[in-house]
């Protein structure tokens, strides 16, 4: 009996030795602190993922084009009255859509996967002998560039925000609203230096970035990373918003003078509009802008303008949720023989239906993006798309930079860019007795070039900034109005953030 | 399958009586009386009603066990409770956790794991065949089942207690010395509700009083083009849908058992069939299971016993076409609903004819164990066992079901368990009097869950149904699908390990009978906790007095009376092996309506896990503390039995995702801290009301609980926290489950009537937004004339504060009448489904979930004309579900079952001297009536949330007539 005892109180203590041993098992989907950042493949998806979070913020609830398009814009909403709210800027209505609108935590994750990364490439560089010292120089140029330009997308849509530059992590402290104007100052400083560093292109034996990218040819890379030319038209559109017009002009310049090393071109107007054309999966004359590439299964359903866009008889639908009215559209493209829309005003049929069809039906159905499943199909029965998120290309840029110059005096200048567009579109060269403003002219240009893809909003805020003409517009610029309120959500969590003033 | 077993029993019937001949028979005993314990049931007595699942059989039989069926559908997942929840049901991940664990002859069953919602962008059912995992357990097989909630019994099975204790199922033990062969078979139907139809004439009705009142010529244009066109048959002819919905349904059960042996060596083998089904929607289930047990003593107190069963269930499910495009993860154009017309409703149902939705579940569990007695005091036991259940679902949609993209989804996941126990205890009385028990054991137990689900859209046709892949591997095209396109099929694969090894040591003392003591400690090990935690040891104490036995011998109108108490602690286990690894990395690049993005430009991509919650270092683990005090009696000849426990049970330090850090990227972050106490009482009273002698006998019994769940803390010494994306408040000092609502009181007809702040002369208006006429009027709580969340209020409880059953049994000569009653008190019903329907706006013109209506759209349950006609189109959202207009008393009395058997062995012609030993026919009814003041549907079915969304079949009257006898 007692040697039963014994053995048992031996088997007990050897069990109880191996018995941790028995209880380590790593967990099959999430990664332990200590079994990452050890090598270039973690590097890898940790620099994937700051592109993807950004992705998916910007296509959460199709919000790039909520917060950018419609808000006093050209489209209209058939009957979803969530939309309807957002449209008459009225965004403290009791709807999901605006509430989830209004929270940034998805820009401040993006901010926190880029802080993460600068704080702990540096062990990858020590652990992995792979990782070189120039790809590591790319990569923290890439995070600090997506960074800032997060920093400005989060100024144009709420105003003051925290500026958080480091990940804190474990030792989360809540931080106040800061002033924008030291955000952007921020943006700009920090866009000025990581463009250094930056390739034109990757895997193209760029001084910058020599070999093969992360061991992938140039074509994986088309368009999806951040690029010089791209740090220099995001720093021309945060000094445009600013209104410091004489740098925004330097910096459109630059990007002006060497985009064709990073492989962008004019782009035609039938390019424009074709489902296998400019919207389609990844370009590298997108200069910003977040891919859903059909071959890597990463079309969507939603994070697409089809999504709201289309309807009978594009795609199964029976009404889009908007519509450009007509009025709209004949007000808007009131030019003869413009590509992307025209009518013929004798017979009062469209010349040109790139951008609407269905004109004549009561709601004509905005057709300028429509890469329906891969883009090579014209069949209606799937509303699955593989659009990419275009944050801004070389026409914008081409515009933006008319605006600088014909804000400082540049008048020439101006008009010729403005031109090269017109050109573009077949349309008219401008003539200043016929049309009046350079400046109105312009904003008329980029209305119609750019509808639909998320600018309206930010250039109405700026023509008026420059025009001080509308009172009420005015109005809102001075009272905060134009930002988005804050989410109940954030402002419950963290005690130091403040409600917009406007939509307190 | 099914032929198999079919044959199987077939054989059994012919051949059984030959195996019965010439052998010693023993007669059964029936009782005159049965008399039921507090927390145990006896099948015996339940096994003739065409139970579908282990819930319905322990609804309303047991005190503190709550019984939370969300629709009547067969084998649908179904929820309890064991004295309420210590979890808040935020997300229906939350109902998975806190189930209690049911443990089958010592094996712990394992249950699905909620993972599969990760990668869901609806919530609704689990992925793949989401069947009831305990409807595989055959209630013919079953000896009894206890329902342990004292921590001095429970404790014994650590963290698996944590929900409120165990139940233990013990199947029947063979018989020893003859031969025993039992059957028990029913046949029945399932009766066709009537439900009251609408059309579109209805419809257009009813939306007009609004259109009247408030709409602008503007929002007159967007009328739904369905509701337009009166001469539209499908919409505004006859509403007949109920004959293609609903059907009288044949149900039948059958189970056969050979029971066998001898002292040394015996042996039980069971097969049993049984289809339950639901008269909506042609949905029912099959179980087909098989067991067999076996005992050997090959050698004096050694004894080596056995036992291995398997069980497949194999399901057809409701067409809700919400669960279809949640399972699509995509929805069609939904402008013109299903037509309440039969022809078009029976076109629609004919498409159905070309697609599959199998949705099978195999269950396999068995144990082997060793018991060695050494002389009269030492026991070792060691068992062994596993329990593995699998689940594969194969569907298929055609094209012509949703605007020809058709659909392909197959699923294949399994849960397995396996776990070892030994235990060694020592059992000694001296002197007659002191009795000591010690023991000591051991327990590992590891479980596994993994699942593969692939889905794709848009085959070429609707005849290749399933996705082949090019097989040659010589070719670049190896492996890549045939006839799918690549870019449109969507893989997924997903694994949780977790193990549990734990030590115990118990010691008991007991004192002549009258009075007991008893220790436990014990050390429980999780791998899902963090390293420097896995380990937490916890005590358990039981103390008991034997008044009868002490000072009460002589009283013989009190024939027992017990009191015992215990105070224990047991950890909850952390519901995911992600608490283990402490800050961690994950792939977080899902949007709105993609919930599945892992990677972006064909690389897999990964960050802080921002979405899901930050989980930092210091996770500790959670347990529950409970004080239970019972007193046990009998009184006047055991003619009156009555047991009642006080319990109060809390649970401490329990994980909570708070809202945090969203400067940081971060939607929550998990914090231990949260508390929750469960208090109340259990009581059963069973009583046997007529003298000995007459010969009619009548035995009622009741079984209340008391429930009473607050909120004692929140992490972070948080006050009051929303969550649920604001719909639900936990308020410390409240309930969990309480609804949070604004009170409604009445219309404000003019603008007029609207107040104004006597100050700034501001109006009252709704998060910034000015009220108008039409809007409701909304009690402002806070008086600061803005009526917001802080105007909310905490009202009800979903689940039940009181709820019990009322069972009678009447015994008359042969004869036995079971009536049992259900009931419910103190819980409160949402009215979703009334809500939605007078949210016509907000619910017309969109692809969205919202705007799916169902071909139960065109019934109207319910008074319509209780609500106030509110401005559907007002920005504030008049007919929002967090306001008191749609809450109701949700109360009910339900007959449940009522139920006749008939013993023919007790009748006179019967000869005593036979082969057959019982013999007894029974006819039974089910879901006679329900007494509620609820104005909706059945009280009964609703979601986790307290919604009566009308997602649920009815629980249909359901008639039987069975046999059953023994050889």
């Amino acid at each position: 009996m007692k040697r039963l005892f014994l053995i048992t109180i031996i088997i007990y203590c050897t069990a109880f030795a191996g018995c941790n041993k028995l209880l380590d098992i790593d967990s099959s989907h999430a990664v332990s602190e200590e079994n990452f950042w050890n090598s270039h493949e973690d590097t890898r998806t940790a620099l994937v993922s700051v592109y993807g979070l950004l992705r998916a913020a910007m296509a959460d609830n199709n919000a790039w084009w909520m917060y950018g398009e419609f808000r006093k814009g050209d489209f209209y909403a058939t009957q979803r009255q969530d939309m309807k709210a957002i449209i008459r800027n009225d965004l403290k209505a009791a709807y999901p859509l605006l509430e989830s609108l209004s929270n940034w935590r998805r820009f401040y994750a993006v901010i926190n996967a880029t802080n993460m990364f600068l704080e702990h490439v540096g062990e990858v560089r020590e652990r992995d002998p792979k990782y070189s010292e120039q790809n590591m120089r790319v990569d923290i140029a890439q995070m600090r560039c997506i960074r800032a330009y997060v920093y400005f997308f989060l100024v144009s849509v709420w105003g003051d925000v925290p500026l958080i530059t480091s990940s804190h992590d474990g030792e989360f402290a809540n931080k106040p609203r800061e002033d924008k104007q030291t955000i952007l100052a921020f943006v700009e400083k920090e866009l000025v230096q990581s463009a250094a560093d930056l390739p034109y292109k990757y895997s193209s034996n760029d001084p910058q970035q020599l070999g093969s990218y992360y061991n992938e040819t140039s074509t994986r890379w088309y368009g999806v990373l951040a690029r010089k030319h791209t740090a220099y038209a995001i720093l021309a559109h945060v000094a445009a918003w600013q209104g410091k017009y004489v740098d925004a002009s330097v910096y459109g310049q630059f990007v002006l003078d060497n985009y064709s090393k990073g492989g962008s071109y004019y782009v035609n107007t039938d390019e424009l509009v074709s489902g296998n054309g400019f919207f389609k999966w990844k370009k590298d004359n997108h200069i910003l802008a977040f891919n859903f590439d059909w071959g890597h299964v990463d079309a969507s359903f939603s994070g697409h303008l089809e999504e709201m866009t289309l309807a009978e008889p594009v795609i199964n639908k029976a009404l889009p949720d908007i519509y450009v009215p007509k009025d709209t559209i004949l007000s808007v493209f009131d030019q003869p023989v413009d590509e992307r829309f025209s009518l013929d005003t004798l017979t009062g049929t469209p010349t040109s239906q790139r951008y609407f069809s269905n004109f004549n039906s009561q709601i004509p159905i905005f057709t300028k993006i429509k890469v329906i499943q891969d883009g090579n199909t014209s069949d209606p029965s799937f509303r699955i798309f593989s659009s990419t998120i275009v944050i801004t290309r070389l026409e914008n840029i081409a515009l933006l930079q008319a605006e600088a110059l014909a804000v400082i005096g540049e008048q020439q200048r101006a008009i010729d860019l403005l031109n090269t567009i017109r050109d573009l579109r077949r349309i008219k060269r401008y003539d200043s007795v016929r049309e009046g403003d350079l400046i109105d002219a312009i904003f008329r240009e980029r209305r119609k070039e750019l509808m639909g893809e998320g600018w309206r909003w930010f250039d109405l805020i700026r023509y008026n900034k420059i025009k001080q003409n509308d009172p009420a517009f005015m109005e809102l610029i001075a009272k905060g109005g134009i930002y988005w309120p804050v989410a109940e959500d954030v402002i419950k969590q963290n005690p130091l953030i403040t409600q917009n003033p406007y939509w307190q | 399958m099914r032929v198999l077993v079919r044959i199987f029993i077939t054989c059994l019937a012919v051949y059984c009586s030959q195996f019965a001949f010439g052998q010693d028979t023993v007669k059964l005993h029936y009782p005159v009386v049965r008399v039921t314990k507090a927390d145990s049931i006896s099948p015996e007595r339940e096994n003739i009603y065409p139970y579908s699942s282990l819930h319905q059989l322990l609804k309303g039989n047991t005190a503190g066990v709550y019984i939370q069926e969300p629709t009547g559908e067969s084998g649908a997942f179904t929820s309890m409770a064991l004295r309420g929840s210590a979890i808040p049901y935020i997300t229906s991940k939350d109902i998975y956790e806190s189930q209690p664990t049911v443990v089958l002859d010592g094996i712990p069953l394992i249950m699905d794991h909620p993972f599969t919602f990760d990668i869901q962008l609806f919530g609704y059912n689990h992925l793949g065949p989401a069947t009831n995992l305990l409807s595989a357990i055959d209630p013919n097989n079953i000896e009894k089942i206890e329902v342990v909630k004292d921590f001095g019994r429970a404790a014994l099975y650590g963290p698996r207690a944590a929900n409120g204790g165990v139940i233990l199922i013990t199947t029947k033990a063979p018989v020893i010395g003859r031969r025993k062969i039992s059957f028990n078979t029913y046949f029945g139907m399932v009766q066709r509700p009537h439900v009251y139809t609408t059309n579109s004439k209805f419809e257009n009705d009813f939306r007009q009083q609004f259109y009247n009142k408030y709409a602008t010529t503007e929002q007159m244009q967007t009328y739904p083009l369905y509701l337009r066109d009166s001469t539209n048959n499908a919409y505004y002819g006859p509403s007949n849908w109920t004959d293609l919905y609903f059907k009288n349904t044949p149900v039948y059960g059958v189970n056969a058992s050979l029971s066998s042996g001898t002292d040394r060596a015996n042996f039980r083998f069971a097969a049993g069939n049984q289809r339950s089904a639901n008269t909506a929607d042609n949905s029912n289930m099959d179980r087909y299971n098989a067991m067999f047990e076996i005992n050997m003593v090959p050698l004096q107190g050694f004894t080596v016993s056995s036992m291995i069963s398997a069980t497949r269930l194999e399901r057809k499910r409701s067409r809700w076409l919400r669960d279809r495009f949640a399972e699509m993860q995509y929805l069609p154009d939904l402008s013109s609903p299903l037509p309440p017309n039969k022809t078009y409703y029976g076109q629609y149902l004919h498409e159905y004819t070309k697609s599959f939705d199998d949705n099978k579940t195999n269950e396999v569990n068995g144990y082997f164990k060793l018991n060695v007695k050494l002389g009269d005091s030492w026991d070792i036991t060691s068992q062994f066992g596993f329990d593995y259940n699998e689940g594969l679902r194969d569907l298929f949609y055609p094209s012509t079901l949703l605007e020809t993209v058709n659909y392909l989804s197959n699923y294949f996941g399994y849960n397995q368990r396996v776990f070892f126990n030994n235990t060694i205890s020592y059992n000694h009385t001296w002197k007659g009097k002191h009795r000591v028990n010690v023991e000591v054991g051991e327990g590992f137990q590891a479980d596994y869950h993994r699942y593969n689900y692939a889905y794709a859209y848009k085959g070429p046709n609707d005849l290749i149904r399933v996705n082949l892949l090019n097989s040659d591997n010589t070719k670049p095209e190896y492996l890549l699908p045939k006839s799918f396109d690549h870019a449109l099929i969507f893989t997924f694969l997903d694994k949780q390990r977790s193990r549990l090894l734990s030590f115990h040591g118990r010691a008991a003392y007991s004192y002549n009978e009258q009075l007991d003591f008893s220790v436990l400690f014990r050390a429980d090990g999780s791998s899902s906790a963090q390293p420097d935690n896995w380990w937490l040891y916890t005590p358990t104490f039981t103390a008991g007095l034997n008044i009868k036995n002490t000072w009460l011998k002589d009283n013989n109108s009190i024939n027992a009376l017990k009191l015992q108490a215990s105070w224990g602690r047991v950890g909850r286990l952390m519901p995911d092996d992600r608490f283990g690894e402490g800050p961690q990395y994950t792939s977080d690049l899902s949007f709105s309506n993609n919930p599945v993005r892992f990677s972006y430009n064909g690389f897999p991509g990964i960050s802080r896990a921002y979405s899901s919650g930050y989980i930092g270092y210091g996770i500790t683990w959670p347990y529950t503390d409970q004080l239970n005090i019972n007193a046990t009696t009998a009184l006047l000849n055991n003619k009156v039995q009555i047991s009642l426990d006080v319990y109060n049970k809390t649970d401490h330090n329990m994980l909570l995702g708070v809202p945090f850090g969203a400067e940081y990227g971060y939607n929550i972050r998990y914090k231990n801290g949260m508390a929750v106490r469960n208090r109340g009482i259990d009581l059963a009273v069973n009583a046997t009301v007529l003298p000995a002698k007459s010969a009619l006998q009548w035995v009622p019994g009741i079984t209340v609980n008391y429930n009473r769940n607050t909120l004692l803390a929140l992490p972070d010494g948080l006050d009051e926290l929303s969550v649920a994306n604001g719909s639900k408040l936990l308020k410390v000092g409240n309930s969990i489950d309480q609804y949070w609502v604004l009170e409604n009181d009445g219309i404000y007809n003019r603008d007029a009537d609207i107040p104004v702040s006597p100050g700034e002369g501001k109006r009252l208006n709704y998060k910034g937004i000015p009220l108008l006429a039409g809007d409701p009027r909304w009690k402002d709580q806070n008086g600061d004339h803005v009526i917001d969340d802080k105007d909310k209020v905490l009202k009800g409880h979903v689940s039940p504060v009181i709820s019990g059953g009322f069972n009678n049994d009447f015994y008359w000569k042969g004869f036995t009448l079971g009536v049992s009653f259900y009931y419910t008190l103190g819980r409160k019903v949402m009215n979703a489904e009334v809500a939605n329907h007078f949210d016509f706006i907000n619910r017309e013109g969109k692809i969205d979930m919202s705007a799916v209506k169902e071909i139960t759209f065109w019934s109207k349950a319910g008074n319509y004309d209780k609500y106030p006609l509110y401005n559907p189109w007002s920005t504030v959202d008049a007919y929002r579900l967090d306001q008191d207009l749609f809450l109701e008393n949700g109360s009910f009395l339900k007959l449940r079952n009522l139920s006749l058997q008939y013993d023919l062995t007790k009748a006179k012609w019967w000869n005593k001297k036979g082969k057959i030993n019982g013999l007894a026919v029974y006819g039974t009814a089910t879901n006679l009536f329900t007494i509620t003041p609820y104005t909706g549907g059945d009280p009964e079915l609703v979601d986790f949330n307290g919604f009566d969304t009308g997602y649920s079949l009815p629980l249909s009257r359901t008639y039987t007539i069975g046999l059953k006898m023994d050889l």
